[in-house]
């Protein structure tokens, strides 16, 4: 249990930092894997709207409209980036996939929040 | 510490080191004393804590001798060190979320499954390492402990270094898109992400308040089941926490998988390393012989997982950062930040049929298991990657390997809520953990961690790490 191993030359510590997993790049994949199948139903025949576009420049006007918040302009690509693909599809499985499911309304969890905040006083 | 070694006692799994305490061959304050001088030693390397609680620890240890002394045994964790998840509130000590945002912060009370836990005598040695608010980068380096110089998987990465490393006999993880299971699967130790609302998440950090899920990380499947057995049940600080019985999860370990129904799941079966794949077929050849019925089943909704996970998480995040990240935008590291910003541009359209499309997978995760017991797949595609390879890929490799090794294995579960459990099955030529994952009906982890236990006793035990 005592054997040693040097550190890890020649990776400084800022490169250590980034070094993590589980970003939202990683989702992005898996929404870009999604959006992929469901160009895969297109073809089949399955229409599919255009879906809306996200720029940078949106991600920036929406943020200081919306939210009264100003994105760093090196940051507002990523985002439309992150954003815009997961934007256009939902509006592609919207049109096809959720018609049957009922919203996930749950009336005995907001009493049960009530009853807990009442508790608190709140 | 009659006949004892001080490092065999760091080696000892928690139903062991428990029956030692109780009889008195060991104490608590040397075992506690063992950890704290082996964290001392190679944590350095390793950076599985953030915070060690030293004086904390000493003070837990002391009163657990004096009660075991006095015949007061609380429990399978009474005089057991323990570490936490930096995201899990300890009263009076720093929980920092992995964050600058948080570095200072002492909560004022436990988390509930903290105080459970407290409640029955265990230790705490201190608060370990995660990803920014478990969402973001890691602010202080975290290794393998299999190979220093490789990933340890995320966000829970210290728990899970902390377990497999001898430096804690257990740990509370968190989960909303596989952050125990992760981790687990590239430690090499057992992960459990329980079902929704079966742990209290009151007193976590919250990262997506509908799929954020606490868990146990440990070195058996029995360990897993002793820690559940403390921290499982309802709690009515939690609005969403189940009254759903909570059962003896040890009683059904010993049950075998004679006549259990496996179904394997398609969609997560390819894609896989070779060794990845021949270790799952391994561990299905195992469960087969063993009596168990094994089968391909399909679950064509899992695909739509990453989208609906990233759409809730991005949406709830922002809910509970807004007010800090408008505050205070330059303590946040630039993953996380990006991830919060994102969250400001989906409609709240997307965040309702995010939510509605949850039912869509479940549904056919249910009609597998109206004929299935459980559900398998592996834990994630390949062993973890060189912190150096990783680093010189590009964004857009990085997302792919994110998403297509690790992802979409774990994060359709925390959709559905189900419970789903990392457990280690091999070590591959590289000499690191490969895993599977086990997957239950809701409320139904004692059929998960029977199947776990049975598979473990097969499989055998595998090599501890090179440190």
């Amino acid at each position: 249990m005592a054997r040693g191993r040097q550190p890890h030359a020649g990776i400084g510590r800022r490169e250590l930092l980034r070094a993590s997993f589980l970003g939202g790049s990683a989702l992005i994949t898996g929404i870009a894997f999604v959006a992929t199948a469901l160009a895969g139903d297109e073809k089949q025949g399955v229409p599919r709207g255009e879906g809306p576009k996200l720029s940078g420049q949106v991600v920036e006007q929406v943020g200081r409209a919306f939210f009264d918040y100003e994105m760093l302009d090196s940051d507002c690509e990523a985002i439309a980036g992150r954003a815009g693909p997961t934007i256009r599809t939902w509006h592609s499985i919207a049109l096809r996939h959720l018609a049957p499911i009922d919203p996930p309304f749950d009336f005995g969890l907001i009493c049960t929040e009530a009853e807990r905040l009442t508790r608190k006083g709140g | 510490m009659t006949g004892l070694r001080l490092q065999e006692v760091l080696t000892f799994e928690v139903a062991t080191l428990s029956s030692k305490l109780r009889a008195r061959e060991v104490s608590s304050a040397e075992t506690t004393e063992a950890y704290l001088d082996w964290i001392s030693e190679r944590d350095g390397e390793l950076g599985s804590y953030i915070t060690v609680t030293q004086e904390r620890a000493r003070a837990d240890a002391a009163r657990a001798d004096r009660e075991i002394a006095a015949g007061d045994w609380r429990g399978p964790f009474h005089g057991v060190p323990v570490g936490l998840k930096d995201n899990v509130y300890t009263k009076g000590i720093l929980t920092t979320g992995g964050s600058k945002v948080l570095a200072d912060f002492r909560p004022g009370f436990d988390a509930t499954a903290w105080a459970k836990l407290a409640s029955q005598g265990a230790v705490l040695l201190g608060k370990l390492n995660l990803n920014e608010f478990a969402y973001g980068g890691l602010r202080k380096k975290c290794r393998n402990p299999y190979d220093p110089e490789r990933l340890p998987g995320g966000s829970s990465a210290g728990p899970a270094v902390a377990v497999v490393a001898g430096m804690c006999a257990a740990a509370i993880g968190t989960d909303t898109s596989g952050s125990i299971r992760l981790p687990a699967a590239q430690c090499g130790c057992v992960g459990l992400k329980p079902t929704y609302g079966r742990v209290s998440r009151f007193g976590v950090i919250p990262l997506a308040y509908t799929m954020d899920h606490v868990g146990p990380m440990t070195r058996s499947v029995q360990d897993a089941a002793l820690m559940m057995n403390v921290i499982a049940g309802f709690d009515e600080n939690d609005s969403t926490s189940s009254r759903e019985p909570v059962p003896d999860f040890t009683a059904a370990l010993a049950g075998g998988v004679r006549g259990i129904r496996v179904g394997i799941i398609r969609e997560l079966s390819d894609g896989l390393s070779d060794e990845v794949s021949r270790a799952f077929a391994v561990a299905l050849t195992l469960l087969a012989s063993s009596g168990a019925y094994v089968e391909e089943v399909s679950i064509p909704s899992l695909e739509f997982g990453a989208l609906i996970n990233a759409t809730v998480t991005w949406v709830e995040a922002l809910d509970y950062h807004e007010r800090w990240l408008r505050e205070r935008r330059n303590d946040y590291g630039r993953e996380i930040r990006l991830n919060l910003e994102t969250g400001m541009m989906i409609p709240a359209l997307d965040y309702f049929r995010a939510q509605r499309g949850r039912a869509r997978i479940l549904a056919e995760a249910l009609g597998t298991l109206r004929d299935h017991d459980v559900l398998v797949s592996p834990g994630v595609a390949t062993t973890a990657l060189k912190v150096r390879d990783y680093l010189r890929m590009d964004d857009k490799a990085k997302a792919d390997l994110g998403y297509r090794n690790q992802l979409r294995f774990t994060q359709p579960f925390n959709a559905t809520g189900q419970p789903a459990m990392a457990i280690p099955t091999a070590l591959a030529s590289d000499g690191l953990p490969i895993s599977m994952q086990i997957v239950g009906r809701p409320f139904d982890e004692a059929t998960v961690l029977r199947v776990a236990a049975s598979y473990e006793a097969m499989r055998g035990p595998l090599s501890p790490p090179p440190i």
